[in-house]
């Protein structure tokens, strides 16, 4: 079995039209994802977290909003 | 059938908890229950499909592959008709039963029917399936009532907005969240529905309806009657534990559990929507119904079925955007505690007191002070005269209370 390779996130898109608050990503990866005075997901800190954490927060994303690539452009989240 | 963990729904938090526990345990035999005919898929996103933002199939959040490949058994489009605590058996509503290990409740809510003459013949719309989502997106012309005044009642109205489809909405009480904002908050809602043109028709007690979709005429108890061609029924949710009667799993508003998540019966856990859980957070046995809630509450119950010993503790919110207008409940916000207001020039935040402390908080208009109402809700901050006036004016930064 070959190892798995670590969890590179390079970029991260959020959907400002489909975010609805519910802020599930700022519970989860505080460090990466803040609301703003719209209440709408904004990202902070690419590194605020470790990678692992920030795919946890792009999964729990009621609304699909939050886009993850990797170094070489490829969307890692949500998978296609 | 025997398994080791039984699930007992399908959605955000028995998935989740499926998921966390076959994280921990690779070999324990997993069986999820859900009746609903589909895979995981987002209700949340609902809104957005029935106003055509996405297409129907970003709604899945698993495909149908997926419990196969993580080792769970999914019986999908069956129910379980009864739990016996004492034996560790569940009965299926097609015949078969399922002795478990650690059994876990995440049976959600189910809506709240209108209960009416003439409610059945009307046809009234619920939103919370693929299917009500499907019913709702087809719906063109005509004119719609929305019979409510929260979330789902709101998610309505924005919907036959979209769809250019005139519509008034029926809440019981002063606007939308009569029991919980004060005055100017619902105002201001009500501004924004009105200048988007959804008609308000508050302090509406429902006594009937004629006819049929196409042409239903609701009358109220005020003597006014309202015609319409469609009409959603938005008045909350009950938590479905009608099959838990004589288990011996302990039940009250929900499932009753402490802060593990675990009832009192031998191996019983409850996640999400049903789990009436002691929140570390309030300080207090509640019901929350919302996404994240049920997502870590998955999370925490499927890690403690599996072994571990964790308490749960998040500050979880449910928003919604009246058009541009952001409206957000954060924490603990229920109608018997006291409230307290902070105006800005455009906007509202109440904070909520249980005891003198700080358990919750409602922003309208905009939420640009959400981490320092965190900060006041996370460790109860006790609100003496002295914050109470700090609170209420807000020149000051809210950020100043906490120090």
């Amino acid at each position: 079995m070959s190892e798995k390779k670590p969890l590179r996130i390079s970029k991260i898109v959020i959907d400002r039209d489909l975010c609805i608050g519910a802020a599930s990503c700022v519970t989860i990866a505080p460090g990466v994802f803040q609301m703003d005075e719209e209440n709408k997901a904004i990202l902070v800190d690419l590194r605020g977290n470790d990678a692992e954490t920030t795919l946890l927060a792009a999964e729990s994303c009621p609304t699909k909003a939050i886009f993850l690539y990797d170094e070489d452009g490829k969307q890692v989240y949500p998978y296609t | 059938m025997i398994a080791d963990y039984l699930i007992i729904g399908a959605g955000i938090a028995g998935t989740t908890a499926a998921e966390t526990i076959r994280g921990r345990d690779a070999g324990g035999t997993i069986v999820l229950v859900g009746d609903e005919p589909h895979p995981l898929y987002s209700r949340v996103l609902m809104p957005h499909v029935v106003r055509g933002r996405v297409g129907e199939a970003n709604m899945f959040l698993k495909k149908p592959t997926w419990y196969g490949e993580k080792g769970i058994e999914y019986l999908s489009g069956v129910a379980v008709a009864r739990v016996d605590a004492a034996r560790k058996v569940c009965g299926l509503s097609d015949g078969r039963e399922i002795s478990y290990g650690k059994l876990l409740i995440a049976t959600g809510g189910r809506p709240r029917r209108l209960d009416c003459p003439g409610a059945d013949d009307a046809g009234l719309l619920q939103l919370q399936t693929v299917e009500d989502a499907r019913e709702l997106a087809a719906i063109n012309g005509g004119s719609a009532l929305v019979i409510g005044g929260g979330f789902i009642a709101m998610e309505f109205a924005l919907s036959f907005a979209h769809k250019k489809i005139p519509v008034t909405v029926a809440p019981r009480g002063d606007g939308f969240w009569g029991r919980v904002l004060g005055e100017r908050a619902r105002a201001m809602i009500a501004a924004k529905l009105g200048s988007n043109g959804v008609m308000l028709r508050s302090n509406s007690s429902l006594s009937g309806f004629s006819g049929r979709r196409g042409d239903i005429r609701a009358t109220f108890r005020d003597g006014g009657a309202h015609d319409c061609t469609v009409v959603g029924s938005g008045i909350g949710i009950e938590p479905n534990v009608g099959f838990l009667k004589g288990s011996g799993v302990p039940v009250n508003l929900g499932v009753v559990t402490d802060e593990f998540l675990a009832s009192s019966a031998p191996g019983v856990y409850a996640a999400g929507d049903v789990a009436e859980f002691f929140d570390l957070i309030s300080a207090d046995r509640h019901i929350l119904g919302n996404w994240t809630n049920a997502l870590l509450h998955g999370k925490t119950a499927g890690a403690n079925m599996a072994g571990e010993r964790t308490a749960y503790k998040a500050l979880t919110s449910y928003s919604i955007n009246c058009f541009d207008l952001p409206i957000a409940f954060l924490g603990a916000v229920e109608s018997g505690f006291e409230r307290l207001e902070r105006r800005y020039d455009d906007a509202v935040l109440h904070c909520y007191l249980r005891e003198g402390r700080v358990v919750g908080a409602a922003a309208v208009g905009k939420f640009h002070e959400r981490e320092a109402a965190v900060g006041l809700i996370t460790p109860r901050t006790l609100l003496d005269a002295a914050r109470r006036a700090a609170f209420a004016d807000a020149r000051l930064p809210l950020a100043r209370i906490i120090t």
